[in-house]
């Protein structure tokens, strides 16, 4: 690893990284970066939508596991939503 | 430039339950939050039904994972919430009393209207009296052949 750019630190922690490292490493404006904490510092890596797609995925695989199959996502709100204003 | 959008939460229960006939048209949703070309801000009480709707039906531990999510996309500014506070609830209210919402609805819709936003709701009845005061986008506007 050779030190190639030094950036000040901002006011809330803000940080620039350069352009070249930018896109290098995928990096673009309203990007999402994990921040992770090594021996030697913090690492930056970028999270790909796809990531994030799949991060969700693996919840909803869970839920739909116990979800009533009879019962879509619509009907579920409309049915709460309903009762709670019934109940007043 | 993001578009402001304000989710029900009829297209976030969709998303997060795999088989839910809707799904398809939620992760188009989604899909477009995490590119950042939707800016969300939704009311306070989103997440709140959202996991509720959730643990009464899929148990407690998926509910769990679920709050895990929705805390993970506010922490990277996904999704930001605005709190239910006077001036809402009346301009709310309002809303409820004019379009004949359920209180609820009307709760999302006065947050829509507050940020501009675009409203995304998968309820077409919801959708269809609220279009007189806010934009609004349906499961329709994101069938695959509808882009």
């Amino acid at each position: 690893m050779t030190e190639k750019y030094r950036s000040r630190v901002g006011q809330k922690g803000q940080v620039v990284v350069v352009k070249e490292l930018r896109e290098k490493h995928g990096i673009k404006e309203g990007g999402i970066v994990k921040q992770i904490s090594t021996d030697k510092g913090v690492l930056l890596v970028p999270v790909s939508v796809d990531a994030l797609l799949e991060e969700l995925d693996a919840v909803a695989e869970d839920v739909g596991r116990s979800w009533p199959k009879d019962v879509s996502a619509v009907e579920a709100v409309r049915e709460d939503r309903e009762k709670l204003w019934r109940r007043k | 430039m993001a578009k402001e959008v304000t989710l029900d939460s009829s297209v976030l229960v969709s998303a997060f339950v795999k088989g839910d006939k809707l799904r398809p048209m939620a992760l188009r949703v989604m899909e477009k939050v995490f590119l950042g070309e939707y800016h969300v801000t939704t009311s306070a009480i989103v997440p709140v039904e959202v996991c509720g709707a959730i643990s009464r039906r899929a148990g407690v531990d998926k509910a769990v994972s679920v709050k895990r999510q929705l805390d993970k996309w506010e922490d990277t500014n996904f999704i930001g919430y605005i709190e239910l506070d006077g001036k809402r609830r009346r301009e709310a209210t309002e809303f409820a009393v004019k379009l004949q919402l359920r209180g609820m609805d009307a709760i999302v819709v006065q947050a829509a209207k507050e940020k501009k936003a675009i409203l995304v709701t998968f309820d077409d009845e919801m959708a269809e009296k609220s279009k007189t005061e806010v934009e609004v986008l349906t499961s329709k506007d994101f069938e695959k052949n509808s882009e």
